[in-house]
């Protein structure tokens, strides 16, 4: 069967007693659209190389701007004694927020196109001013 | 004796949330049982109690008290506040992700991944023992040096979800052709890149009308969610639709309207969609990585390869032959019977009570 394509690994099949029949089956009707021709050659293994470019696709700054995005969640873990916790509420709640407005702008600056990141920070921050005048009062 | 429950993190449509709201009412057969959380639980989580009100709960009149801890991708918190106290614990274990998976598209992730198989592996001599939800999970942790590792799948009354009255389809695509189906949240271990791939095939050479609903949370692992976006566009799938996470009413329309669930993912420690999936009476194509083919058992295409031409292959079977379907359905209903809430309720307190003997 024609396949190029790094062949991904894993454990083999747990909890199957007995390969299916209709699995011998899948693997020939499959063969047999490659060997027909119907089936582009090298077709699963550029699937595989397709995405793995578009993943690759990333500049360093947007690998910086994900390690800074996990530092906040990890610096984001307020636990607090009772005295504090109302306190440590509060910090949750807007780093929630300013969270969720920094992942929208990374994925903004991932669309790499500067109208489009334009109009989707004005949206991100008539969103934020719109919670922050929902807010219950700390 | 109590035993009580304790999540590093308590979210809702989460099937660790979801595993422990289950346990609570078997545990109390044994006496009183709460859930605490290390992290704030969230506000949609019912009943849940953070844990610093465990510690200021008053002292049990008498007996021993047990705590169940919940795995999580971070432990370290967890594991300090258990140092040097005095309760025996179970850890519950729902399966580690390879963090080889995350590497490229989180590596942050990754790490606290490496970081949280240590911290599981160094609370070997801490535990009384393991309830696990498959019997991968119990050798991934007989691996680690794990001992009393008994294999209890999750208590899951799916009666509740098929009972869900039907939605108004407002969180679904609107589709005018075959469904394809998964459900898990975006992350390099559900390999939603490999569906995308059988979908390509599927829809380009084999059911050209057909559809690929993904659903599942997208907040988290933003570079791989990107990724696949940018994918899914470049290959001009319009008909790939991503729903994001689902109440459990828009689940069910989900299932309801499916005609296939698919499932490509390269590890699962159990899986319960697959199961949710059965409970509908949706037939199952899966590739039997990690959980996955002891999950499904006999009642699903169980492939042996991730190959896409081979996952559209049964993809496009099962959509054609009826007789395939009914001798599914058939099997499906069989392995549901063993998932049955009741039933593994049964096993859950019998390896409980084995375990703390």
């Amino acid at each position: 069967m024609e396949h190029r394509g790094r062949p991904e690994t894993g454990s083999p099949v747990e909890g199957v007693t007995g390969a299916d029949p209709i699995l011998a089956e899948l693997h020939e009707a499959a063969a047999e659209r490659h060997r027909s021709g119907q089936y582009p050659a090298g077709m699963e293994a550029d699937l595989g190389d397709h995405f793995d470019a578009v993943a690759a696709r990333r500049s360093h700054r947007q690998v910086r701007l994900d390690l800074l995005l996990s530092s906040l969640d990890e610096a984001s873990r307020f636990d607090a004694d009772p005295p504090c916790e109302e306190l440590a509420r509060q910090l949750q709640a807007h780093t929630r927020v300013l969270r969720e407005l920094l992942a929208e702008l990374v994925d903004a600056l991932a669309a790499e196109r500067a109208d489009e990141l334009s109009a989707r920070v004005d949206l991100l921050l008539e969103q934020v001013a719109r919670r922050g005048a929902a807010a219950p009062p700390g | 004796m109590e035993i009580h429950q304790v999540l590093v993190r308590a979210l809702p449509a989460n099937a660790v949330t979801k595993d422990a709201l289950a346990l609570r009412p078997l545990l109390r057969r044994f006496g009183p049982s709460e859930v605490f959380s290390f992290h704030r639980p969230d506000p949609g989580v019912p009943d849940v109690a953070p844990l610093g009100a465990y510690e200021r709960r008053p002292a049990p009149p008498s007996g021993e008290t047990v705590l169940v801890l919940h795995s999580w991708f971070d432990h370290a918190g967890v594991v300090r506040f258990l140092e040097g106290r005095p309760e025996r614990v179970l850890l519950r274990y729902h399966g580690g992700a390879q963090p080889e998976q995350f590497e490229r598209f989180d590596p942050r992730f990754a790490r606290t991944l490496r970081a949280a198989r240590e911290e599981i592996r160094g609370l070997r001599h801490r535990v009384d023992g393991v309830l696990t939800a498959s019997r991968h999970n119990a050798d991934e942790l007989r691996g680690l040096g794990f001992e009393r590792v008994a294999v209890v799948p999750p208590v899951e009354d799916m009666t509740a979800l098929t009972a869900e009255p039907p939605g108004d389809g407002s969180a679904l695509p609107a589709t005018d052709g075959p469904v394809v189906t998964f459900v898990g949240r975006l992350a390099p271990n559900k390999a939603h890149e490999l569906l995308i791939q059988a979908f390509h095939v599927l829809k380009t050479y084999l059911c050209p009308t057909a559809h690929l609903v993904l659903a599942g949370e997208r907040r988290f692992h933003a570079v791989y969610r990107l990724a696949l976006e940018r994918y899914v566009a470049e290959l001009a799938l319009p008909d790939v639709h991503f729903t994001g996470g689902l109440t459990n009413a828009a689940l069910a329309d989900l299932y309801r309207r499916s005609d296939v669930f698919l499932c490509m993912s390269r590890y699962e420690g159990f899986c319960v969609p697959l199961v949710e999936a059965m409970a509908f009476g949706v037939p199952v194509v899966a590739w039997g990585v990690t959980a996955v083919g002891e999950t499904v058992g006999d009642a699903g295409v169980v492939l042996d390869e991730p190959r896409p031409a081979l996952a559209a292959e049964a993809v496009a079977r099962v959509l054609a032959d009826a007789a395939l379907r009914a001798r599914l359905r058939a099997r499906a209903d069989a392995r549901l019977r063993e998932f049955d809430a009741a039933a593994v309720g049964r096993r859950m307190v019998a390896s409980i009570e084995a375990v703390l003997r």
